[in-house]
């Protein structure tokens, strides 16, 4: 990057999932949904980086025990979405750490659109959240992000997701539940199109609000 | 060489460019960039910015004439105007030039709350000719302001953007730090009902004249994704080139915003005649000439007045000394977001009585009259009878007892139950004013007293008895000790016991 330097360019804007790994998602066909979900959101985020002088860079991470990347720095056009097998524990801190490191080695001095942080768990975290939380608030990059949490199901810890949300949209977010794979569906891509949007087309941060879950699904067939 | 670069580029796909710019060479070098946030929530940001530069330069012009008629000495940096040396400006060896912190505590209290106060008569008057209901959020816009008087150079900024110059050892200098809490494109504005104290001033004696002075809107900072002071090599292109419209293209093309740019060169001498013009100032609409208001309300009448009246039109009161403004805002403040405000900072600021430690006030409902709030009014405030009993019982002790004192910047500052030490308290101004330094708290089991340290910073104490030394971490306490000297940001404090109220 350091080539660029005193260049100009289009900003880009970057698109992070941190996404929950662990055993429990393989109950109750979470981990299909949000798989299939995030396929689906695909040809929507391309529209719009349309609308982004730059484009839209996805990255992608699991947590469960311990934390990987999945992807890193793909360009929303030629992004493809590989399923993810979850397996362990719930190291939600170890996954914020490792993207507090990313943050720190990769991103420092750049400026793009607001960053957007999608989180999705469907538990209770199992290491010391509050650490890697900390750490990852303390990244410029981290502590700027519009922060969005998906609780999969009736399980997840809500508070822990209302702390990554923290003081985004000066604290008026809270995390969106998803109750069923319909509403996973909807709030993933909600998540990661039209706050991309409110991120390129900042109306004095205004963020349009999430989408209601539709009562007309049959929620038993679904229902985790 | 010298050269005056002001150029501003519409960088949106529809609507109109909503930044302003003004620059002058006469009688100082001067400069204002204002940029209009824009959107529907900002219809009139254009107007806005347009009056936010106006309104800048009349203040600094003021400024200027003010200096110069008090201060013969101080003089424009201009040695030369038409090639022929002029004699050199005579020299009063009695006038008393004026101190940095005079100078420095009048360009921060007085012209820019004289900018940001004339910004929003404006605006409301320009509201009035439309005939519609006054909105200062559609106006919203930033501002920046430079200006060199030799030897000082004057800065100011509300909201996004940088302004800075260039040295003499060719060293850039932005001197006004960039809001790190906001985020996106949140910026600070001239509309903000608190933008006095969210602008940001900067006064510094230079030992020799700047090279440059500049100011530029975040277009510019937009069109460079790969550093955060990429920007700079923008400028630096802009005072090397002789052509500097493609750079601006290419900058709007990237930010997406509107870009504007400010330059005034400047090196001994300045040389009017020999005054390399870049770019051309951008087209400015007519400025609606507006009768002036009646004169602002005294302080009493203005802490007794009607809180909307206060929260909308009076808040600036550029006619008060900066004490009595902290006092009206520290009202405001509490009265807005708690409806209760500490005793002991409303009576310290309301030049009330000083309770001792013992005597733990609780907060004061502002809906009470001042008189009220004396401890003479405790009866009838709203507390239950054990604790009127306890007052009338530690108003009969008092006499006896004494009272602790922190020696400050500004004086001796009474140290009660819940006493804020504020910045303010330790001469800043400003922003930084209303940052809450320590707080008398008392011990969770003990009847001992303490400063709890609210800051980031480490305090260093020492008894002057013993010798001993300690550091106070943030949220740490130190006991409250007669002849405890206290280190906080560099300033030397002392603490000590006074049997008799001062």
């Amino acid at each position: 990057m350091t080539e660029n330097y005193g260049k100009m360019g289009a900003r880009d804007l970057h698109l992070f999932f941190i996404i929950d790994a662990s055993d429990s998602m393989n109950y109750g066909g979470k981990i299909e949904t949000l798989n299939n979900a995030i396929k689906e959101a695909i040809p929507h985020i391309r529209e719009v980086a349309a609308e982004a002088e730059g484009t839209i860079r996805i990255h992608a991470m699991t947590f469960s025990t311990g934390a990987r990347w999945l992807i890193n720095h793909v360009d929303v056009q030629q992004f493809t979405w590989e399923n993810i097998k979850p397996k362990g524990v719930t190291d939600m801190g170890r996954g914020f750490e490792y993207l507090s490191e990313k943050l720190e080695s990769d991103f420092d001095g750049i400026r793009g659109y607001q960053p957007v942080m999608v989180l999705l768990s469907d538990g209770l975290p199992t290491d010391d959240y509050e650490k890697g939380l900390e750490k990852l608030m303390a990244t410029k990059w981290g502590s700027k992000a519009i922060r969005i949490a998906i609780a999969i199901g009736q399980e997840a810890d809500m508070d822990v997701l209302q702390a990554f949300i923290g003081d985004t949209y000066r604290g008026e977010l809270k995390p969106l539940q998803a109750k069923n794979a319909s509403e996973l569906k909807q709030y993933i891509r909600w998540a990661s199109t039209a706050v991309s949007n409110a991120s390129i087309n900042p109306a004095k941060a205004s963020l349009p609000t999430p989408p209601m879950p539709d009562e007309a699904i049959d929620v038993e067939a679904l229902d985790w | 060489m010298h050269y005056i670069v002001a150029e501003s580029l519409f960088g949106h796909r529809q609507g109109s460019n909503e930044d302003a710019i003004r620059v002058s060479h006469s009688p100082v070098p001067m400069m204002a960039i204002s940029d209009g946030h824009g959107g529907e929530a900002h219809d009139l940001s254009e107007v806005g910015a347009q009056i936010a530069v106006a309104v800048a330069s009349d203040a600094m012009a003021l400024f200027y004439r003010q200096l110069s008629r008090k201060h013969p000495t101080l003089h424009p940096p201009v040695l030369e105007t038409t090639g022929v040396a002029l004699e050199a400006p005579s020299v009063n060896t009695e006038e008393v030039l004026p101190t940095f912190s005079t100078l420095s505590s009048t360009w921060s209290d007085e012209i820019v709350s004289k900018m940001i106060t004339e910004w929003h008569r404006r605006i409301r008057d320009y509201s009035l000719q439309l005939g519609e209901q006054h909105v200062p959020e559609r106006y919203g816009a930033t501002l920046l302001a430079i200006m060199y008087v030799a030897p000082y150079v004057f800065c100011f900024q509300v909201g996004d953007g940088h302004v800075g110059f260039v040295n003499a050892q060719k060293e850039w200098v932005l001197p006004l730090l960039k809001a790190s809490h906001l985020q996106g494109e949140e910026t600070y504005s001239l509309c903000d009902e608190h933008a006095w104290f969210r602008s940001q001033t900067y006064v510094a004696k230079l030992k020799n004249a700047p090279r440059c002075l500049f100011a530029c809107t975040d277009g510019i900072e937009k069109a460079y994704p790969y550093g955060e002071y990429d920007f700079l090599t923008f400028i630096r292109k802009a005072i090397e080139t002789d052509n500097i419209k493609p750079l601006m293209q290419e900058a709007v093309k990237y930010a997406r915003d509107d870009v504007t740019l400010g330059i005034i060169g400047l090196e001994k001498p300045f040389d009017t005649s020999d005054m390399k013009r870049r770019g051309r100032p951008s087209r400015r609409r007519p400025i609606l000439e507006v009768a002036s208001l009646p004169k602002h309300a005294s302080a009493k009448e203005v802490l007794l007045a009607d809180f909307e009246t206060l929260y909308h039109e009076r808040w600036q009161l550029p006619d008060l000394g900066a004490e009595k403004r902290l006092e009206i805002l520290l009202t405001l403040m509490f009265k807005n977001k708690q409806k209760i405000v500490p005793y002991s900072t409303y009576a310290r600021y309301c030049a009330l009585h000083m309770p001792s430690l013992s005597e733990e006030k609780p907060s004061i409902k502002l809906n009470h009259s001042i008189k009220e709030t004396h401890l003479d009014g405790v009866a009838e405030m709203n507390r239950n009878d054990l604790m009127a009993k306890r007052y009338k019982a530690v108003q009969l002790t008092a006499a006896q007892e004494g009272y602790w004192y922190l020696v400050t910047p500004r004086g001796n500052l009474p140290l009660t139950a819940g006493t804020v030490i504020w910045g303010y308290d330790l001469g800043f101004m400003h922003s930084q004013a209303l940052t809450p330094i320590g707080m008398v708290v008392k011990h969770p089991k003990e009847a001992r007293w303490g400063i709890k340290n609210l800051s980031p910073q480490v305090w260093q104490a020492t008894w002057q008895r013993t010798g001993v030394h300690k550091f106070v971490e943030m949220k740490g306490t130190i006991p409250l000790k007669d002849n405890l000297s206290l280190q906080l940001y560099g300033l030397p404090l002392k603490v000590y016991w006074q049997s008799k109220p001062l």
